[in-house]
């Protein structure tokens, strides 16, 4: 069952095409990436899913309906969002309150949340002291107020420093484990790949990839790394055959073959080898190249 | 619905705007007064025992309205301004009832600021007054200016509010209201007097002047109609304010 589906998804403003007709869906109990670089329109997808924005074309629905139509949208979804969200002159506890009340959750669910992101010695505290990593504490301690089934945090980790993007991880990770589903979106595809099932690769508005890690990583794409003292040799052979090759440091990167296809081929030119083993593309390298192959790192 | 009224008035009581405009309605108000009375000579004084004369005097607070206006221009702006809109429009998706919470909220707080800074002024005037001896006729004509003043002043937050979510810049919002009301519209009575009564805040002073048609040329506007004219602006700008407010996509 899908927790998210995105349906040919446009929003542009004036000349700038923000969303470009984007169909992807989030599946339940699972943690799902939502990766791109900077401005390739992860944050207004996110916004058009939460009824923050309207869609100039296409259709969003989350939990089974448009946001707008949840009731008690807070105990179903749970949302962080760039930007402050909090008044800078209430303090931590009494911005918190203000979401609480108007979702008709008890107090106590605030002081919950504020222990639950460790913030409770803060709680006091007026937001605009803040720095940004409690900011960030703040709001993810906000979008677990109604303890939701759905998480949608865009760029959780911003701001965070290695320390806190450990916590975060392990925090996300305990509340996965509690079977809610997280959509996240991030520019670093290291701070999520560890913790992901899931991703939706975009840029420029337009989906490149969607799937599980594992359906990505795609053995075609996978590299044979051949180390030959007849480098050169070897080299020519396998361009002959319309390989891609590339020499780094004393190794060949061979693409489109498999390791015992190019050993059938070494050993039919009496070319030997010293090291010849396949490497599958991490997801990192997966998120670069569908990114630079448009042109934009 | 309930929730979120009592959300918008928890949020004016954890920030200090709501308090510092009360102090400044209040102290304007005050001091309004103590000027208007320490500057009066006996003679004019003992005019407040005449009927209708402390009528007059309550109708020139007519500028007031301009702090329910600010108030209610607040309500929106402020949410927008530091992106508290967000977890707002979170909340509650459906962003009619968001603006029905705030009108209701602003125009009932603004009715406490007035009643606040009135009190005051009244007993202010009071404890100086019967000092001096002099005795003020209350009469029904006064009532009613001040119950006009009071209402004008509430819907003038109710009508700030709309225009907060019509012009969403908070800066523009309240600079905007200011020099609309205070130089735009004096100057425009002043210089084509038969169409300057159209404009919203004119009608307010016509309604809170309290004229039958009989009393004026066609310069002026008797009180209901100047009443009519202010609530149609009213209902205009809480119209188009809802209206963005539903649109408003925020980014």
């Amino acid at each position: 069952m899908s927790v998210i589906e995105a349906h040919d998804l446009s929003k542009r403003f004036g000349d700038v095409i923000a969303v470009d007709h984007l169909s992807f869906s989030v599946r339940s109990g699972a943690v799902t990436g939502f990766l791109g670089p900077n401005g390739a329109g992860k944050t207004t997808t996110l916004r058009i899913l939460l009824g923050l924005a309207s869609p100039n074309g296409g259709s969003a629905t989350i939990l089974g309906g448009p946001y707008r139509d949840l009731t008690d949208p807070l105990k179903r979804v749970g949302a962080l969002l760039d930007g402050t969200m909090f008044h800078p002159a209430r303090t931590a506890r009494n911005g918190l309150r203000v979401n609480a009340m108007a979702a008709g959750l008890p107090t106590s669910r605030v002081d919950e949340v504020l222990k639950q992101v460790d913030l409770t010695s803060a709680a006091g505290r007026k937001v605009g002291g803040f720095s940004m990593g409690m900011r960030q504490r703040l709001g993810l301690a906000n979008a677990l107020l109604g303890d939701p089934e759905l998480l949608v945090l865009d760029e959780p980790a911003n701001g965070l420093d290695p320390e806190g993007i450990r916590w975060l991880r392990e925090l996300l990770r305990s509340l996965a484990g509690e079977g809610r589903a997280i959509f996240i979106s991030s520019h670093v595809l290291a701070e999520v790949a560890q913790m992901v099932d899931d991703v939706v690769i975009v840029n420029h508005g337009r989906l490149l990839a969607s799937g599980s890690q594992e359906e990505l990583i795609n053995p075609q794409a996978a590299e044979v790394i051949v180390r030959s003292p007849k480098q050169v040799e070897l080299a020519d052979a396998l361009r002959q055959r319309g390989l891609s090759v590339a020499a780094n440091d004393g190794t060949l990167m061979v693409r489109g073959a498999s390791a015992a296809s190019i050993g059938d081929l070494a050993h039919a030119h009496g070319i030997p080898l010293h090291e010849l083993r396949s490497s599958a593309p991490s997801l990192e390298e997966i998120f670069f190249d569908l990114t630079e192959e448009q042109g934009v790192a | 619905m309930w929730r979120l009224i009592r959300t918008e008035v928890f949020k004016l009581r954890t920030t200090k705007m709501y308090l510092w405009l009360l102090l400044a309605a209040s102290a304007l108000t005050v001091l309004i007064t103590s000027i208007r009375i320490g500057r009066s000579t006996s003679a004019e004084l003992a005019t407040l025992a005449h009927p209708g004369v402390l009528a007059g005097i309550v109708t020139n607070l007519d500028i007031m309205a301009v702090f329910g206006l600010i108030l209610g221009a607040l309500a929106v702006t402020n949410e927008l301004r530091h992106g508290t809109i967000t977890p707002v429009f979170l909340t509650a998706p459906k962003r009619g009832r968001i603006m029905a919470a705030k009108l209701t909220t602003y125009t009932v707080a603004a009715l406490g600021v007035i009643v606040v800074a009135l009190g005051l002024a009244t007993a202010v005037a009071a404890v100086w007054l019967s000092a001096k001896g002099v005795s003020v006729n209350v009469d029904t004509a006064a009532v009613l200016a001040i119950l006009r003043v009071l209402a004008v002043f509430s819907l003038a937050a109710t009508l700030g509010v709309g225009l907060g979510a019509l012009i969403r810049n908070q800066i523009a919002a309240v600079v905007g209201v200011l020099v609309w009301m205070l130089v735009v519209e004096n100057l425009l009575r002043g210089l084509a007097p038969s169409w300057g009564r159209w404009l919203p805040f004119n009608g307010s002073r016509f309604f809170i002047d309290g004229h039958s048609a009989a009393a004026l040329g066609s310069s002026g506007l008797s009180w209901w109609a100047g009443g009519i004219v202010f609530a149609l602006y009213l209902i205009a700008a809480v119209i188009g304010g809802t209206v963005m407010l539903r649109r408003t996509d925020v980014a």
